[in-house]
């Protein structure tokens, strides 16, 4: 099975956002952004996480689904710990932009499975957000449900808390989700 | 000629480690570094030969890790802007794949780490999975809106950056980032229903 991004420009070599994808993580190893502030930030995080005292949640079981949509939205980055990705790793939610909502939700999907971040649970909620973003005080535990690969994950915001029902039926509606990718190791 | 010719500001900027200047100089070789990397190559001196890369995960790391090497701040620092930096960088390339022949099949001579290696051609795309998976995108693609199809021309076939491709079509660099996952995605699903697509893929 070739990567999409391949098929889509129609050459078996590494496509552009493949090789994006690529330059980033060399850039984040040898030319990190100086962003004292969220590096900081998230040197604070990795230190709770080493001290027990970051609130970690397992991801929750797989969940297979169909998800579609799109449109403009508020941002996050993410990030391992420690680097690189891989089972055990603690990832990072940095919202670097809100546009005013209140609550997060995402999950990660690589082909047709997803595994929920935010909410955790089925009956749970979106996770609330600091106003204006910030890095989330709740990290993911990367767990064997983790297989080694590429994948996209979605983020979406919103005003109110949803439920996965209420996130599924945003993105089918075409809401708005902001992507990231992943490679875990 | 390297791509520091006559150009002493991209020098000097990739020696600070300017994040635009390694960009700059990684698009300009990655291409060449992935060929290598896809293909394999032969060590004439020897008669050995090290295969490509087995899958596209391992391309993808041994590409990383030749930038990652090359652009560390040791290796910029050394490097003088002269000396033909797509050499410096196959050399790496080489060095890294017979490093991991070697690991998995120690049929590789130990005397080759420093001589001439000749790179092996690409093999020619005949396979009929390729076919067959290159004729359901095209169906796809045919049945996108414009919008997508444009996109997918300017991104995927065009290679301009995401911020390029947003100026060209008048939306933002986020739109752009939500429609080419969108655009994925959906191949996906097509490629699904073709039978070209198994769940849980490795």
């Amino acid at each position: 099975m070739t990567e999409p991004s391949r098929l889509l420009a129609g050459r078996r070599g590494l496509s552009r956002p493949e090789k994006e994808a690529i330059l980033a993580r060399v850039l984040a190893g040898v030319a990190p952004r100086r962003r004292w502030g969220r590096r900081l930030a998230l040197g604070a995080i990795a230190a709770a996480a080493a001290a027990g005292l970051l609130v970690v949640l397992p991801a929750s079981p797989r969940d297979e689904l169909t998800a579609r949509g799109g449109g403009r939205v508020a941002g996050f980055e993410v990030t391992c710990v420690p680097a690189p990705c891989a089972a055990g790793s603690k990832l990072v939610f940095d919202l670097t932009a809100t546009d005013g909502a209140a609550y997060f939700a995402a999950f990660a999907s690589r082909g047709d499975t997803r595994i929920w971040y935010f909410p955790n649970a089925p009956r749970a909620r979106s996770q609330a957000v600091p106003p204006g973003g910030g890095v989330l005080d709740t990290g993911i535990v990367l767990g064997p449900e983790h297989t080694p690969g590429d994948y996209v994950i979605e983020g979406v915001f919103s005003a109110e808390p949803l439920d996965r029902p209420a996130i599924r039926a945003r993105i089918e509606r075409g809401g708005a989700i902001v992507t990231r990718r992943m490679v875990v190791r | 000629m390297t791509v520091f010719a006559e150009n002493r500001p991209l020098l000097d900027a990739f020696r600070r480690g300017d994040r635009t200047a390694l960009s700059t100089v990684y698009f300009h070789y990655v291409d060449d570094i992935a060929a290598l990397v896809r293909n394999g190559f032969s060590l004439p001196a020897t008669g050995a030969r090290v295969r490509g890369a087995s899958d596209d995960q391992t391309l993808r790391d041994i590409v990383q890790d030749v930038f990652t090497r090359a652009f560390a701040p040791r290796a910029r620092d050394a490097y003088d802007g002269i000396r033909p930096y797509r050499a410096y960088l196959r050399r790496i390339a080489r060095n890294l794949m017979i490093d991991r022949a070697r690991a998995s099949d120690a049929t590789i001579p130990l005397d080759s780490g420093d001589g001439e290696f000749v790179i092996e051609p690409e093999a020619p795309e005949v396979d009929s999975a390729w076919l067959a998976e290159r004729r359901e995108t095209a169906a796809y693609v045919a049945g996108l809106a414009p919008e997508l199809q444009r996109l997918v021309k300017l991104r995927f076939e065009d290679e301009l950056s995401q911020d390029e491709a947003a100026a060209a079509l008048g939306v933002s660099r986020r739109r752009v980032r939500t429609l080419e996952a969108r655009v994925e995605r959906g191949l996906r699903h097509a490629l699904r229903r073709a039978g070209l697509w198994q769940k849980h893929r490795p």
